[in-house]
């Protein structure tokens, strides 16, 4: 994949963040926004209720797909930034960021799809 | 004859991360970089504790168990520092994905004395991004703390 497709799709998880994390923070942060009361959203009861439902699935997927794309590559353009990390070290830095990344990914979806599954 | 070796006049990034702090007579702009690379790592951090701490949400005893340790000390503080930084990054963010497909920039010009610089032009926008996180923070702030009391 070509450097500026890459960074096109950071700038496209940014915008799709935008909307998914404003979902997350509605939900978890402003009181009654969504019909749950602030006092009750983090109880088990109410999280488990959330985790079966077909939205927060696919609205917990998408936030995490495109949260871990978006962060690791900006953090992979800050340790890029550094003009002394020759191309070797940059081949390893890629190679580490993917296999975490994917590591975080399907740790991530298991707790989502074993959620909804239950 | 032989040519004087050439000597290279500029260096790719030779500032590295110690440009974050102090870049010269670069204008404010360079610190909102500065600050979108901070912020970012922050959020970065916590995207991976959150998720470890969500992972447990498939048991009970383990969900009831970690919620009662980070709903403790100075853990909603640090919650509340990492809203903050999200608010901030988010809204730089907009600022700079406008900035970057060409929305707030100058159209070009031919330079004339006297010459305007180019990122006045959007600093306005620099200036909204500070009072819309202030707005939104103070809110964020409102939730957190006065309405989590109660």
């Amino acid at each position: 994949m070509r450097e500026s497709t890459r960074w096109m799709l950071h700038l496209l998880a940014g915008a799709v963040m935008l909307v998914v994390l404003g979902i997350h923070f509605g939900v978890m942060h402003v009181g009654g926004l969504f019909g749950i009361p602030k006092e009750e959203v983090l109880t088990f009861a109410s999280v488990n209720a959330r985790s079966g439902m077909e939205f927060y699935l696919v609205v917990y997927l998408i936030l995490l797909a495109a949260g871990l794309y978006h962060g690791l590559y900006g953090f992979r353009s800050i340790i890029f930034e550094m003009s002394f990390i020759g191309s070797g070290v940059r081949k390893a830095i890629n190679f580490i960021l993917v296999l975490g990344g994917w590591s975080f990914f399907f740790y991530g979806a298991y707790a989502i799809i074993a959620g909804f599954v239950a | 004859m032989k040519f004087p070796e050439l000597k290279r006049k500029t260096y790719a990034n030779n500032m590295g991360v110690t440009g974050w702090a102090y870049a010269g007579r670069y204008g404010f702009e360079r610190y909102m970089y500065t600050l979108q690379r901070i912020t970012g790592l922050g959020v970065l951090l916590y995207l991976s504790m959150h998720l470890l701490v969500t992972g447990q949400k498939i048991d009970q005893t383990r969900w009831e168990w970690v919620m009662d340790l980070v709903t403790k000390n100075v853990l909603p503080i640090g919650e509340f520092l990492v809203f903050v930084a999200a608010v901030f990054h988010a809204l730089n963010g907009i600022r700079l994905l406008l900035t970057h497909f060409g929305f707030l920039m100058a159209k070009p010009a031919r330079p004339i004395y006297p010459f305007t610089v180019a990122a006045l032009k959007q600093r306005w926008a620099v200036y909204l991004v500070f009072v819309v996180t202030t707005v939104v923070v103070g809110y964020g702030a409102y939730e957190f703390f006065l309405i989590a009391q109660h």
